[in-house]
């Protein structure tokens, strides 16, 4: 049993190992070449790690994270509470990290508007307000807010979030959806290294989890992301016979109603696509959208968790150097590429009878062994 | 006859402002922890956000009815317990009390949580303090100022800093010992302390590495107030020194052994910290004195003291916050290093900036203390005795082993330097000449202050006169001889404009590089 619920879940590691992992080598693979040496850096990962770590741990022991005089100062994670950011810093020390509510923090526009939080000194005394309780709390997080972004971009992006994208009471199109967008907006920022010389990511590599559902999704939700897949078809009419041969069936109001996890598992990752697209990025056809599912049984009933992985790069030329509204033909292209592999190429299910358990232990074994030297009096857990 | 009564505002004023620096709230947390028979306090700032701060330790804890007394009226109360037996022979420190409200400080509210090793009842509360509490109490607010005494109504009878409330405790996967979260730091700690990183290269997780950073600046200023409180925090702990062979000739061999053995770590953001003292390989050397233990009876009380100090001869230490004489009760640092020495009255100039030692006094003085403990009534009997002794070292002892060693580097240097010019002198007139010198000093006969030159088949020796005989200043005797040297030289060049000549070239060579 690890530190807390599902950490050696075999499934989902097999998925930090089979999808993550490759794809964060790839990504440093990227960085390094065509590098001097001395203008080499380490991959920047931003996650939601939770208090294992597990996925930081995994990078550290295959190589693929970098630690600056023992510190991992190039890993950013948020997490909901104050104490959990506190375990977290005590397995990976040095990694940077923020606690509060990530979609609300990213997403804050507070009355002062977006720009304002932008230019001003969040946590300037000069507010002319008192110092009591609920001003330090707005302060704070507008300071969590201006802080986080100025530590954007990152190479690798994992949100893994484990929970719905769209929430029942969440005002469309959500603060998921809202706040993933903010992201990737964020991600056209320039890296500024110690120099002063500043270096924009061509690509990066983005890890999505969720998980399907919920059963009753607002109506407006459903609306958007039967929206998503109609206008996919009216643009690729192929693309239906690609449905009828994975679903059987040729209407989208039919899939969604009868085929749910299906419908859900072709429209989000084109939503995901779609919002990258908006923001200048766009998903590499080869290998597109990878998706792992699995279920799960919890005390509130069983779920699907979908992880998503995929490389994402910089539309070139880039917005600020292109007529307004338009696309670059090979976007335009590599976007069709990814959306007909998403009606075509099917996920990969992972059920625990198929595993290579003792694979998948020795791995856990190897990063549990690597946090307890992080972490002395972390109890080691049983594999 | 009545009784002075102190008002019970006092306490709560305190509550709120009794620490100079983040490091000496956290240092009083730390004595807790020591008094609790932890091994280990691990401090967790959040660096390099700092949204939050936690101190959390793995001792005894303690219980959810122990805590409720202490929200409900104990905090101030002396809790020494010397009766207390501690692990690994330690000495007790003893608590104030207001240490937890210490860290009230630099937030507005926090959690402690805390599972006792005796299976007493553990718990989880969140402390709320009331913002602006200094303002509330003189305004008699009723949030704060509850009730008051009914024979004498301008008498509170009860004070409230805060409130506080127990949430969900989860026993079964707690650690022993006791944490304390701060997770409503106040704008201006988090500013100031983001902003002290601003330029600044990360600190090394090796300690011994970031002690030589911090002694390659003059002053801790330079680096900010995240190194500050390392620093301090590192200095204050009865903590071990790195190793024993810190200091010159043993001088804390035996404390080093002694903090060894009681067990005791402080870990802050992943770096286990030791006394950041460090003093090696200084070209000149050190004048150390090592204060075997000495025992007074001041008004029939102990003093029981020992300790060391140390000069680091010709060269100032840094960072300056190093310098001075550093005084620990039980082990534990009362304020940092005093520069003035105690109010040593003597102006010993540069000198000064080279000294620093530390007194640790394992009995008496905590009467002395002033209540922040981060400095003494300096008019108490034992601090003027301590101070007594500690200016008579310096004065009988230390500072004139450190003039003698002045005179005698002076001395060295003195003769380092008539050495290289005599040396000097030699190569100017050998590339003039093409020929080898030698310099004798040896008194004419006629006792003329002049020089003799003999020319041999190996080269030329000058007898240069003693340079006392020269009636000039002392230090311009050299350089006339060497004058009187070359001139004779040039001299023997044939005729009054080859000898001008050649003594303007070699007095241009001869002060070129002198």
């Amino acid at each position: 049993m690890g530190i807390f619920k599902y950490e050696d879940c075999p499934l989902k590691h097999y998925v930090r190992l089979e999808g993550w992992l490759p794809f964060a080598q790839r990504r440093l693979k990227a960085i390094r070449a065509n590098r001097k040496p001395n203008q080499q850096r380490g991959l920047r990962y931003f996650t939601f790690c939770a208090v294992g770590a597990l996925d930081v741990l995994m990078l550290d022991v295959a190589g693929v994270i970098k630690k600056n005089d023992g510190r991992f100062d190039n890993v950013v994670f948020f997490d909901y509470k104050d104490e959990q950011v506190l375990e977290t810093q005590r397995r990976i020390p040095g990694a940077i990290g923020f606690p509060g509510k990530f979609t609300p923090v990213v997403t804050d526009e507070d009355p002062v508007g977006d720009a304002q939080i932008e230019a001003q000194e969040p946590l300037s005394e000069n507010t002319g307000e008192l110092d009591e309780k609920k001003v330090r709390e707005r302060q704070r997080r507008l300071d969590i807010r201006k802080r986080f972004r100025l530590r954007f971009p990152f190479d690798l992006i994992n949100l893994d979030l484990e929970e719905f994208l769209f929430k029942q009471l969440d005002p469309f199109p959500g603060q998921v959806v809202k706040a993933m967008k903010r992201v990737f907006e964020w991600q056209r920022q320039p890296i500024i290294n110690a120099k002063g010389h500043e270096e924009y990511l061509k690509g990066f590599t983005l890890m999505f989890t969720t998980k399907i559902g919920p059963p009753a999704m607002h109506p407006d939700y459903l609306e958007m992301l039967r929206t998503y897949l109609r206008r996919n078809i009216a643009s690729q009419p192929s693309l239906l016979d690609q449905l009828e041969n994975r679903a059987g069936l040729r209407d989208i109001d039919q899939l969604q109603a009868e085929q749910f996890d299906l419908f859900f598992k072709l429209s989000v990752p084109k939503m995901i696509a779609a919002m990258l697209l908006e923001e200048d990025w766009f998903i590499d056809p080869d290998p597109a959208v990878t998706i792992f599912q699995f279920d799960r049984d919890s005390a509130g009933g069983p779920y699907t968790l979908l992880h998503m992985v995929m490389d994402v790069s910089r539309q070139q030329p880039d917005k600020d150097h292109r007529a307004p509204h338009t696309q670059p033909q090979s976007v335009i292209d590599a976007y069709g590429t990814v959306v007909r592999k998403i009606f075509e190429v099917r996920e990969r299910v992972v059920i625990r009878e198929e595993l290579d358990l003792d694979s998948i232990n020795r791995s856990l074994e190897a990063i549990f062994a690597r946090r307890k030297m992080y972490c002395p009096d972390e109890p080691q857990p049983s594999v | 006859m009545p009784k002075i009564k102190v008002h019970e505002k006092a306490l709560a004023h305190l509550s709120r402002g009794l620490y100079r620096s983040p490091a000496s709230a956290l240092r009083e947390l730390v004595s807790n922890a020591w008094d609790a028979d932890a091994t280990t306090v691990t401090i967790n700032t959040n660096y390099p956000n700092f949204y939050q701060l936690s101190i959390e330790d793995d001792g005894t804890g303690f219980s959810k009815s122990d805590f409720e007394q202490l929200m409900q009226g104990g905090i101030g109360n002396s809790q020494k317990r010397p009766e207390l037996k501690l692990i690994n022979d330690r000495p007790v420190i003893g608590r104030f009390g207001i240490g937890m409200l210490g860290i009230a400080q630099i937030c507005g509210a926090f959690v402690v949580t805390s599972k006792p090793k005796d299976g007493s009842e553990g718990f989880r509360a969140r402390v709320q303090l009331f913002d602006r509490l200094k303002e509330k109490l003189d305004a008699d607010d009723p949030d704060v100022v509850a009730s008051y005494k009914a024979e004498a109504k301008q008498y509170p009878e009860e004070i409230y800093a805060g409130t506080y409330d127990f949430e969900e405790f989860d026993g079964s996967s707690a650690r022993y010992g006791t944490r304390i979260l701060a997770d409503d730091l106040h704008p201006t700690f988090i500013k100031t302390f983001q902003e002290s990183l601003t330029g600044s290269k990360p600190v090394p997780m090796d300690w011994s590495k970031a002690i030589e950073v911090i002694s390659s600046k003059r002053s801790l200023q330079e680096l900010g107030d995240y190194w500050r409180l390392l620093w301090e925090l590192a200095a204050a702990c009865p903590l071990p020194y790195l190793q024993a062979d810190v200091l010159p000739e043993g001088l804390i061999a035996l404390d080093h052994k002694r903090l060894k053995k009681y067990g005791f770590n402080v870990v802050i953001d992943g770096i286990e910290l030791a006394k950041p003292v460090m003093l090696r390989n200084n070209p000149a050397g050190y004048t150390t004195h090592l204060i075997e233990e000495q025992r007074q009876k001041i008004y029939g009380r102990d003093l029981v003291f020992h300790g060391y100090i140390v000069v680091q001869e010709g060269v100032q230490l840094s960072p300056d916050e190093f310098r001075g004489i550093m005084i620990r009760i039980k082990d534990v640092a009362v304020g940092y290093y005093d520069t003035s020495m105690l109010d040593y009255r003597i102006n010993e100039g540069p000198r000064s900036r080279w000294l620093t030692g530390e007194i640790y006094v394992s009995e008496g003085l905590e009467d002395a203390l002033n209540i922040d403990r981060d400095s003494f009534n300096k008019f108490h009997p034992q601090y003027k005795a301590l101070q007594r002794y500690t200016h008579n070292i310096l004065q009988t002892s230390i500072f004139p082993k450190v003039y003698k060693q002045i005179e005698v580097r002076s001395e060295k240097r003195a003769d380092e330097k008539q050495e290289a010019h005599q040396q000097h002198l030699k190569e100017v007139l050998k590339a003039h000449t093409g020929a080898t010198v030698n310099l004798k000093r040896t008194l004419p006969a006629d006792d003329e202050p002049s020089v003799q030159v003999t020319e041999t088949a190996r080269g030329y020796t000058l007898n240069l006169p003693p340079q006392e005989a020269l009636k000039t200043r002392k230090n311009q005797r050299q350089l006339a001889s060497a004058i009187l040297a070359i001139f004779e030289m040039a001299l023997r060049e044939p005729g009054k404009e080859k000898q001008r000549n050649k003594f303007r070239e070699l007095l241009l060579d001869l002060l070129d590089k002198w």
